[in-house]
């Protein structure tokens, strides 16, 4: 299988007036194709980093990070952000949704921002939520629904594009065991379909439905 | 609508009030420091545009400067140049102050007139324009008292008229000079200012701020006075002159008159307009012992003014007089005349037998009052005196044959003669030139300080002296408030996308490009943004016709320009919205 991802010595460096503290120290990684990868290690490990270096929401210092076999930091900002919008979903740390807008309004913001009729999205947005279960939800909002509930809306939301790579940020962090079964069970499904799963956990129950699992500690992988 | 959705209605509601009181707030202190330097520069160049202004410099200000009006009427007669008499003044009318405007006549102003008539004469009306018929709610019909701000007059006048005059005149009273001059205390032959047209200001400031050499030279057969008289009459300088004489002395620029006087004849000699150094030569030719002669068949009888009596003497049918210049009495035929004798001449009443015409002819001083008694002598083409009689009152009415004649009028000193033709539809005027003794007549040459500058330099140079204040300054006011409120209007907005800043976020994160921030956020937020100002703008402009006709300056009112106004709102509106441009494209791009 291909890669679709590969970083190449990829180092980032966290400055301010006090100190500096590396996140990512020269990180070699190849990500193949239809994966299930799990970048386990404690907090401030440099996971969330390589996850954003990765997806292209965070230039590296030095490096280069390929995906698809395109340099993403050499491409034009506006070519970024369309990667970042439809080949790549990215289930945020904190669910990122906007509290004003119903479930089914926060799944279609990816559509929204690619410009497709409200037409072509609503079909997109109603398949998006059965795929994560939570169709009965659409109309409601974020802080009507349970925690679990929150994440599947992120879910469907990163879900909506179509992404060929899904990189989620701890996903089953503050959700009880039961809630973050699902979750995960949701993810492996997705991995079965043939998407490539990247996730920055220190959560033991994710790295157990991972294909591979990362070590990370103070910027390095271990294994 | 996904602005809503992403920055929140509650907080779009908040931001559109906080918006829009302070567009308003801007936009009232604005145009009242804007409207108010405006109005302030055009009313302290007393509603002049153009031309150069003479005034009292140490008066600083065209509404209390006094300067002599023969300095207009001297620059008046400069070819080319027209100088014209300014007469204003600040007065009230039950507490609002109203600037009074003096004029010779109202006839120019007719194609102004919005309701009643134009006055035609001198008298107690007042002609006002259209804003201070408003501010002060008067109507034609409606009597006003008008106070002077100077002096303690107050004059109860009848508003005949309101006009739309398109300028500042909007703002004023017009009333005739006279009751300009009561109501400002400036005396006759004094004005406000002078307004030329035609000239540099330099040009004006060469001519009246130096003194040009005169020289004159005069030869007399009759002893007598030189005097120069200045252009409102007043006696200037007198010389003694007895056979040759000659003078040199320094004059400041002005129309001057050239006259002889001696006991009994009072002659101009010429008119100067003194814009250079100049040499004048005259003669003066009078004869020392004219003759009468008087045609009639029984002897008459002469008689001098001290009582002498004339020897007569018979010759080619006439009796012969040989007599000193002066007034003398003929009898004749049981008939007085008064006889003026100043050169030979002839008096033949029987002339004016068979059919005549009423002739009426009234005499008057420079000044236009009428002279109260004089002698008339009426000769024909020939130089006969055909009639003489002593005249009491300006008008009088004699009976005369068709032909030519020359009619005389002396009230010694003074005379003048005129040619005309019987009969005639008109009345025949003459006009003693005289001395005036007016002590208000004040002449150019006590005023050391008068000063020629353009109009636009006028409000500056009074704010200077007033206040310490220039134009300069208050642009700067008014540019520092705008620039304050385009700050806070900046902050207004700034608070906006920083309360929106972690909903911006998520769809920088989703990979919201700038181009979708424009489209989706700030293009909506432009529209909002114009609107308001176009609200405000409208609001401002309800709210300041409410407001300024209760704030005068000088007498004015405060001019509102919506054109200004909505350009003003809509300028911040714009500015804001670009200053919040560049801050959400900075924060989008840090995400």
């Amino acid at each position: 299988m291909s890669d679709v991802l590969t970083l190449t010595n990829v180092s980032k460096t966290y400055r301010n007036d006090f100190r500096e503290v590396t996140a990512l120290n020269n990180i070699n990684l190849k990500v193949t194709e239809k994966s299930f990868l799990c970048i386990a290690g404690p907090s401030g490990s440099g996971k969330t980093t390589l996850l954003k270096v990765s997806a292209g929401y965070l230039a590296p210092d030095t490096g280069n990070v390929e995906a698809f076999g395109q340099d993403i930091y050499s491409l034009p900002i506006s070519e970024r952000l369309a990667l970042r919008n439809r080949t790549f979903g990215f289930l945020f740390q904190g669910d990122q949704l906007l509290e004003d807008l119903t479930a089914s309004e926060n799944v279609e913001l990816p559509l929204v921002i690619q410009g497709i009729p409200a037409r072509a999205r609503r079909q997109r947005v109603r398949q998006a939520l059965e795929s994560v279960g939570i169709l009965a939800l659409e109309d409601s909002r974020p802080n009507e629904v349970s925690g679990g509930e929150k994440r599947r809306i992120s879910l469907a939301r990163s879900l909506i594009n179509g992404a060929k790579v899904l990189f989620a940020d701890e996903p089953t962090s503050n959700l009880d065991t039961g809630t973050a079964t699902k979750i995960l069970q949701t993810l492996r499904g997705l991995n079965r379909a043939g998407m490539t799963v990247v996730t920055a956990t220190h959560d033991s129950l994710v790295a157990r439905e991972a294909d591979i699992i990362l070590n990370m500690r103070d910027g390095k992988i271990e294994s | 609508m996904l602005l809503s959705k992403v920055i929140g209605r509650k907080r779009l509601a908040v931001f559109s009030a906080a918006f829009l009181i302070g567009l308003l707030t801007a936009n009232l202190s604005l145009v009242l420091v804007v409207e108010s330097g405006i109005g302030l520069d055009q009313i302290l160049r007393g509603g002049e545009t153009d031309g150069i202004v003479i005034l009292d410099q140490t008066s600083r200000s065209i509404y209390t400067s006094r300067i002599p009006l023969s300095l207009a009427i001297s620059l008046n007669k400069l070819p080319s140049v027209r100088a014209e008499a300014l007469l204003l003044s600040i007065c009230h009318v039950q507490g609002s102050s109203l600037v009074v405007r003096g004029v010779e006549s109202t006839a120019s102003y007719l194609p102004h007139l919005l309701s009643g008539s134009m006055p035609e004469s001198e008298g107690p009306w007042v002609v006002l324009g259209r804003r201070a018929a408003e501010r002060i709610r008067a109507t034609v019909g409606r009597t006003i008292p008008l106070a002077s701000s100077i002096g303690r007059t107050v004059l109860l006048l009848t508003v005949e008229a309101v006009c739309d005059f398109g300028d500042m005149k909007d703002d004023e009273a017009l009333v005739h000079e006279t009751i300009a001059r009561m109501l400002s205390d400036i005396p006759s032959g004094m004005v406000s200012a002078a307004i030329v047209h035609g000239l540099s200001r330099e040009k004006v400031e060469e001519l009246i701020t130096r003194n040009y050499k005169v020289n004159i030279k005069c030869v007399s057969d009759l002893p007598g006075n030189l005097v120069v008289l200045e252009a409102n009459g007043l006696s200037l300088r007198t010389f003694r002159v007895t056979g040759k004489f000659e003078e040199s002395f320094e004059l400041p620029f002005g129309y001057y008159t050239i006259a002889f006087q001696s006991r009994y004849l009072y002659s101009t000699l010429d008119t100067v307009l003194l814009k250079s150094d100049q040499a004048l030569e005259y003669s003066v030719k009078a004869e020392s012992n004219p003759i009468l002669k008087v045609a009639s068949p029984r002897k008459p009888r002469l008689q001098r003014s001290d009582g002498v009596e004339v020897e007569a003497s018979a010759g080619e049918g006439l009796w012969v007089f040989k007599s000193t210049p002066g007034i003398h009495r003929l009898e004749l035929d049981s008939e007085s005349f008064v006889i003026p004798l100043f050169h030979s001449a002839t008096f033949d009443p029987t002339v004016l037998a068979g059919k005549t015409y009423a002739t009426g002819i009234s005499v008057s001083w420079g000044d236009g009052s009428p002279v109260s008694d004089y002698n008339l002598l009426v000769k024909t083409a020939e130089g006969k005196v055909v009639l003489s009689m002593l005249a009491l009152g300006g008008q009088v009415k004699v009976d005369l044959q068709q032909g030519r004649y020359t009619i005389e009028a002396y009230s010694l000193p003074y005379s003048n003669e005129i040619a005309i033709s019987v009969p005639t539809d008109k009345e025949v005027k003459l006009i003693l030139p005289s001395i005036k003794s007016n002590v208000e007549r004040l002449p150019l040459r006590y005023y050391t300080f008068v000063k020629a500058m353009p109009t636009e330099m006028l409000p500056a140079f009074t704010l200077a002296s007033i206040s310490g204040l220039s134009a300069a300054l208050l642009t700067g006011l008014a540019v520092s408030i705008m620039f304050l409120f385009v700050m806070i209007l900046a902050t207004v907005q700034r608070y906006l996308y920083l309360s929106a800043k972690a909903r911006l976020n998520v769809l920088s994160l989703l990979g919201a490009s700038k181009i979708f921030f424009l489209r989706t956020i700030e293009l909506p937020i432009l529209v909002i943004s114009l609107v308001l100002g176009a609200a405000a703008s409208f609001i401002s402009l309800t709210a300041s016709s409410w407001l300024f006709p209760m704030l005068t300056l000088f007498g004015h009112s405060i001019p509102r320009s919506p054109a200004l106004t909505l350009l003003f709102s809509t300028t911040i509106a714009t500015l804001v919205w670009l200053w919040g441009h560049f801050a959400l494209t900075r924060t989008v791009e840090s995400m």
